[in-house]
């Protein structure tokens, strides 16, 4: 007995249309846990090196962790990992609401999708009732209009994941939805089903889920509920959820203002957080399992539309960054990408980067086909949202590619304002001063994403502009804490937020897999996924090196241009000692490979050689 | 008379293990802040009751505010 997990991956070939039913590998468990532990392990050891991510030797990996669909706090989480179509390498998307449980309760730790369909589809699950049906009337819908229908049709029990009309034509960020407004956002991974044409995914299971000790984890799960619910910031944090730390960063210099120009907005006041609550938020929304739901549904009346959201990370991409001051363009913004399927960082991204080429002349009017980009004209972004979202202009097919590509094709100085690292879009977090964060983008291990190592707040503890190994010893230590989070398949923020203890995670793995594992045991195994995840890009592109870690060109060159932080950008050489440091305490070498000394002392020698070619 | 601030979660481990500080009234909250050796820029929000109240907000004679620290994002 598997304790802890569905005991079973379901594999759908979608090329011959067949399904099958496959035991979780113990072993797999033991070394990877699960979640994006168990995904970076099918992603290296299934996916042939040199696939292409939208060709049909790429897979998508949907996988759940030991902890989700337990009610253990914030227990609603899963991963999809995938070869990512917009950086080409490791992609790995963490969701939350209700799938995770549901998918476990019938049955399956994970899902595989393999090959390509010959038509659109979708793939119905039912406890061991699976099939693969006719999607081709859902073909070109939108996500949350699409979750409607499906609800209506197969029942309000079931839980369901849909790609908007970006996924079905290959825009490189597109997303997965779930629960009318969570995602699994980065990377293409939405991109990547679109590919496969599966439209959606529906799921609903009658199952439980075997406990080792089931006394221990009910015990250990109310303490936890306990520290939760008790916490000082509590209040704050339900009333505001991740909107809270808008007015923080606008003060410290860490709010992207008009393509991260600036880490400061003039108007950030307008977008803050009370703002938000008082004028459009109509409810409080959470994922499975979770004592804070930190997800606030929102109707803005100007535009009759509901949304949920905006989250930080959205508000400061599509508000801020983009000149927009009014909460309810940013609401609406937020809603088109969600119906279109579209990630809201990268989408955020790639149109500051457009609006500043407008700005200064490198974009015109007529290859814009007659918008006018200027920062802070709501209806130019909700125009060119639809034109990425379709291809269906010049430019939103230029855009659709991503920061990167767009840059490189654009050319004439553009390349030095598009604000990614590998290829993602940087999240909503301005460093030309906090080089604990900077390094955090440069070696997170999907691209610029924050959810990784959030370490803007060592920077300000201990001085932002410092360059010592210590920071890179945080960054490292948070990169291996947080992500653990995403191979247990539960939320980090109870922690983060709420300090529920991290000592608590343990004991309740150990109760609830009858598997003894110490809280170092599992930051050895998150460092084993990391390091794992790291060797996907050595395999994946050619001559990849330290020169992928470079960080985005704007924070090692140009003075932010107001706010706190004016005048002051990261020295290139302080960019590269914080890499050195990094690549010295990880044990990799100075081009950024881990050592054959590492890799051994992780377990992954012979995991790596079997599959690197 | 004094303004009460009680310190939230993890910000007491930046603030030497303290879970609250009394200030005598007058000026606004950063100010209240910096005179009692906190750092404004560790405190992520400010709660009066279930308000969030900015930085420049100047308390009352008897006010009890909330300090919360840095928090993690999205």
């Amino acid at each position: 007995m598997l304790y802890g997990y569905a005991g079973h991956i379901l594999r759908v070939d979608l090329t011959s249309g067949t399904v099958s039913s496959e035991p979780t590998p113990e072993a797999v468990t033991h070394d990877f846990l699960g979640g994006r532990g168990l995904g970076a392990y099918l992603l290296w050891t299934e996916v042939p090196r040199g696939a292409d991510p939208l060709g049909p030797d790429n897979k998508l990996f949907i996988s759940t962790g030991p902890l989700s669909g337990t009610f253990f706090p914030g227990s609603g989480k899963l991963d999809v990992t995938t070869k990512s179509p917009q950086t080409g390498g490791y992609a790995s998307a963490s969701m939350g609401g209700l799938l995770s449980a549901e998918l476990k309760f019938a049955g399956y730790d994970a899902i595989i999708l393999e090959g390509i369909s010959p038509k659109p589809v979708y793939l119905f699950i039912d406890d061991d009732r699976v099939e693969l049906r006719d999607a081709r009337e859902y073909w070109g819908m939108g996500s949350f209009a699409l979750e409607r229908i499906l609800k209506q049709r197969l029942g309000e029990d079931f839980q369901i994941a849909t790609i908007g009309p970006a996924g079905e034509v290959g825009v490189k960020y597109a997303c997965i939805n779930h629960d009318y407004g969570r995602q699994a956002g980065r990377g293409g991974v939405g991109t990547v089903m679109g590919a496969k044409r599966v439209k959606a995914i529906t799921v609903h299971g009658t199952n439980g889920i075997p406990i080792a000790d089931t006394d221990s984890f009910i015990g250990i799960g109310k303490t936890a509920f306990k520290a939760c619910k008790e916490a000082e910031a509590l209040d704050a944090w339900i009333r505001y959820g991740t909107m809270t730390v808008t007015s923080w960063c606008d003060r410290n210099g860490a709010l992207p203002t008009r393509n991260f120009q600036a880490g400061s907005f003039e108007h950030g006041p307008s977008i803050y957080a009370p703002v938000f609550r008082d004028t459009i938020v109509v409810t409080d929304k959470g994922c499975f399992g979770c004592p804070s739901p930190c997800g606030k549904y929102a109707h803005a009346p100007r535009y009759d539309i509901y949304v949920e959201g905006p989250e930080y990370e959205t508000n400061g991409m599509l508000g801020s960054n983009l000149g927009l001051s009014d909460i309810q363009d940013i609401a609406r913004a937020n809603q088109l990408c969600d119906e279109f399927g579209l990630d809201t960082i990268s989408t955020g991204g790639c149109i500051a980067w457009a609006m500043e080429c407008f700005e200064r002349g490198v974009l015109t009017p007529a290859q814009t086909n007659g918008l006018d980009l200027h920062f802070g004209n709501a209806e130019a972004v909700f125009a060119l949202i639809e034109q990425i979202a379709h291809r269906s202009t010049w430019l939103g097919d230029l855009l659709a590619e991503g920061v990167r590509v767009a840059a490189n094709r654009i050319q004439q100085g553009s390349e030095a304002w598009a604000i990614h690292v590998k290829g993602m879009e940087q999240s909503a977090y301005d460093t030309h001063s906090a080089t604990s964060m900077l390094l955090a983008y440069m070696t997170a291990d999907v691209g610029a994403h924050h959810n990784r190592a959030w370490a803007i707040t060592y920077d300000i503890a201990v001085g932002r502009d410092a360059v010592t190994p210590e920071k890179a010893a945080k960054v490292i230590e948070l990169q291996h804490i947080r992500p653990l989070m995403d191979a247990l398949g539960c939320c980090r923020l109870q922690w983060v937020e709420l300090d529920m203890p991290l000592d608590l995670y343990a004991p309740a793995l150990a109760a609830l897999t009858g598997v003894e594992r110490s809280w170092d045991d599992l930051l050895h195994i998150s460092e084993r996924i990391w390091n794992l995840t790291r060797m996907i890009w050595v395999r994946e592109i050619e001559g990849f090196g330290r020169a992928w870690d470079a960080p985005p060109v704007r924070f090692v060159s140009e003075p932010a241009t107001q706010g706190p932080t004016a005048g002051k950008y990261t020295p290139p050489e302080a960019a590269q000692q914080m890499l050195d440091y990094y690549y010295e305490q990880r044990g990799w070498s100075r081009e950024g490979i881990p050592t054959p000394e590492t890799l051994a002392r992780l377990g992954l020698s012979d995991l790596v050689e079997a599959f690197m070619k | 008379m004094t303004v009460t601030f009680t310190i939230a979660g993890g910000l007491k481990a930046y603030l030497g293990g303290r879970d609250h500080i009394e200030v005598p009234a007058g000026g606004t909250v950063a100010e209240l802040l910096e005179a009692s050796g906190v750092q404004p820029a560790l405190v992520a929000a400010v709660m009066l009751g279930e308000t969030l109240v900015p930085l420049t907000y100047r308390p009352r004679e008897g006010d009890v505010l909330k300090l919360i620290g840095i928090l993690g994002g999205g």
